[in-house]
């Protein structure tokens, strides 16, 4: 939930339950002083009823012609006690029943006991009372609509600053060697956050930098030790009469060696990439590139046997470095034949919308979420478990995306345009 | 022939020089960009293979000081800097090839030996070697003045087996020459595999002698021995 509407439905239901509360209590209070000044008119009738009683010593009906106004009959039960109560009472002239208050007590007419209901039209006072409190209702919720709109307004200017640095923050990447620049803020608070997002920006640059150049450094000072090594293994080799254990210590060294050589260059690579070394950007058309990888790498296919089905459905073109898109091709190729089975398939598809390099083999072993990550290796040994996190360092770099997916018995990579 | 070495890891630069060495070539060594300097504006060199990183300057300054002194000379650079803008830098500013580290000794003596015969003959050359003559302009190959048709990976691996005769060459270093680095898969090994026997057929079934030998664990050697 958002910021703006959590504050919004809070006030919004604080408010609500207050103005109830507060129109509540106005409407008893008012109620209440209708009541009061009801009961003092019917107290001061009886009064006057029971002055023209002592000095006549009966009553007449006629003499009070409002209807029902007074009402008495003869009761065997009689106390000193005097009650109000809620009524209605039958208007003749408006055929309709008329709330009204009333006023019931006992006293002695002649020999006998009466009960005297004395009664008054609440009618007035409840028109009254029902104007008033739907003025206030319409008022409150006139001033609660203008709160909320009000409040909603503030709430957007005073967030403001928050929201801007939200999305800077949110839209800054730390590959791109950029400042985090964040407007200026007159809230304190923001101000903090902002000095405190600057803080930590500068400081995951600077790790991030300093981890990118030890990559960059410790693989290129490897080179030369590495350069020596081969050197000094093809002097070695050079040597007559060597012995079988020396044969295969010598081809132990080799192997190590030209795979901290490949290991290196990898990620020499992957940081060239990263930082954006290569600045040559051209249209390069992936058709006849594709038609030529897989004709330079036709004796591998052949020699593994592989089966391979090219399917042109399209064009696609993409601005890229020619070098790199080169080498995005060859590892993806060399990763279906690497992993593939004696036999097997490729079966490559070019798109108007990327292209998909699908082959058999075994299953993957690892997740394929963390495929194209660094140093990830299938089953296929004498990897450098760098081809794939080229691929994708790669893709980054030029806008596209690359997808793992298993279907129909082959193990798919689908590079397209990243969807944004 | 005399080749200089600019080349500040002594190691490397030795073993650099003694393979050279044992095909016949003068070597000499500069290990910092002074004494290379020194050496360039006392001496003729067939060859100069140098290093860009030296502890006292940038290789690139001897390339440049040396196609003022001599336009013959050929030069190699050879740099743990795989940089394509340097690669771009050295070529255009003079050298004639760029080796990027760590490469292996017999491709930089095919290198050599190729950029050598460039320089003295134009390209219009022929290489023999016994029976054998590999015709460099028209890339064919007689045997005992037969033609013999080779493919081009064929004749690429003839070539740089002569250029490193009587060298025992590992299969990863043939593979490389072949392919380039961007071929990492086990599975290159068997294919030179298939081209050497391929090669040493045709070659013998023209009545060459077979001067392929395979050194067990390691690759092979061209030559007579």
């Amino acid at each position: 939930m958002k910021l703006l509407t959590k504050t919004t439905l809070y006030y919004l239901g604080f408010s609500i339950v207050i103005y109830l509360s507060i129109a509540l209590a106005f409407y008893y209070v008012t109620e209440y002083l209708v009541y009061e000044d009801v009961e003092t008119r019917l107290h001061s009738e009886k009064k006057d009823f029971m002055s023209f009683v002592s000095s006549n010593g009966l009553w007449y009906r006629s003499c009070y012609f409002v209807q029902n106004k007074i009402e008495f009959h003869a009761s065997a039960y009689h106390d000193d006690k005097e009650v109000f109560s809620d009524t209605t009472l039958y208007d003749k002239n408006n055929k309709q029943l008329i709330p009204s208050r009333q006023l019931v007590f006992y006293t002695k007419l002649g020999p006998d006991y009466y009960k005297i209901s004395i009664r008054k039209s609440l009618l007035e006072s409840d028109k009254l009372l029902k104007y008033l409190t739907s003025t206030m209702l319409a008022f409150m919720v006139l001033g609660l609509s203008v709160m909320y709109f009000v409040l909603r307004r503030i709430s957007r200017r005073v967030w403001r600053p928050f929201y801007d640095t939200l999305s800077k923050v949110k839209s800054f990447k730390l590959t791109k060697e950029q400042e985090l620049e964040l407007s200026p803020s007159t809230i304190h608070e923001f101000e903090e956050l902002n000095e405190v997002m600057h803080k930590m920006v500068r400081k995951t640059q600077k790790d991030y930098k300093n981890l990118k150049e030890f990559t960059q450094n410790a693989s290129h000072e490897m080179q030369t030790p590495v350069a020596l090594i081969n050197a000094r293994v093809e002097e070695l080799i050079q040597s007559k009469n060597l012995t079988d254990k020396q044969v295969y210590l010598i081809q132990e060294i080799n192997n190590s060696s030209n795979r901290i050589s490949r290991i290196t260059q990898g990620l020499l690579l992957l940081s060239k990439i990263e930082n954006r070394q290569f600045s040559t950007i051209k249209e390069v058309y992936f058709n006849t590139l594709l038609r030529k990888k897989i004709e330079e790498l036709e004796e591998l296919f052949m020699h593994k046997e592989l089966k391979v089905e090219y399917h042109e459905e399209g064009d696609f073109e993409w601005l890229i470095n020619p070098d790199l898109a080169d080498i995005l091709i060859t590892n993806l190729l060399n990763n279906s034949i690497k992993h593939n089975i004696t036999g097997g398939t490729i079966s490559i598809t070019l798109l108007d919308d990327g292209f998909d390099i699908a082959n058999t083999g075994e299953s993957l072993g690892i997740d394929p979420k963390t495929l194209f990550q660094r140093f990830r290796k299938g089953k296929a040994s004498g990897s450098t478990g760098l081809g794939l996190a080229i691929v994708k360092q790669i893709c980054d770099a030029y806008g596209l995306q690359a997808e793992y997916y298993y279907q129909d018995n082959l193990h798919h990579i689908k590079i397209s345009p990243a969807s944004l | 022939m005399k080749i200089l070495i600019i080349e500040d890891e002594k190691g490397l630069s030795e073993s650099i020089c003694s393979h050279l060495s044992k095909d016949g070539f003068l070597c000499e060594q500069a290990f910092t960009y002074a004494s290379a300097e020194e050496k360039i504006n006392l001496y003729q060199y067939e060859c100069v293979i140098v290093d860009i990183n030296l502890p006292d300057g940038l290789g690139f300054g001897i390339v440049e000081a040396l196609k003022k002194l001599s336009a013959t000379t050929g030069i190699i650079i050879i740099s743990a800097r795989n940089a394509i803008e340097d690669k771009l830098k050295g070529l255009e500013i003079g050298s004639d090839d760029y080796l990027t580290k760590p490469f292996h000794l017999s491709e930089l003596i095919a290198r050599v030996k190729s950029l050598i015969r460039r320089k003295n003959f134009g390209g219009e050359t022929e290489i023999v070697f016994n029976e054998i003559k590999i015709n460099m302009s028209r890339r064919m190959v007689y045997v005992n003045d037969t033609e013999t048709p080779l493919s081009r990976k064929e004749y690429d691996l003839l070539l740089y087996f002569i250029s490193n005769k009587e060298h025992a060459l590992t299969k990863e270093a043939i593979a490389e020459h072949l392919w380039g680095d961007n071929i990492d898969s086990a599975d290159s090994l068997d294919i030179v595999y298939s081209h050497i026997k391929n090669l040493r057929r045709k070659l013998v079934e023209k009545g060459a002698k077979d001067y392929v030998h395979s050194i067990y664990g390691i690759g092979y050697k061209f030559g007579e021995h």
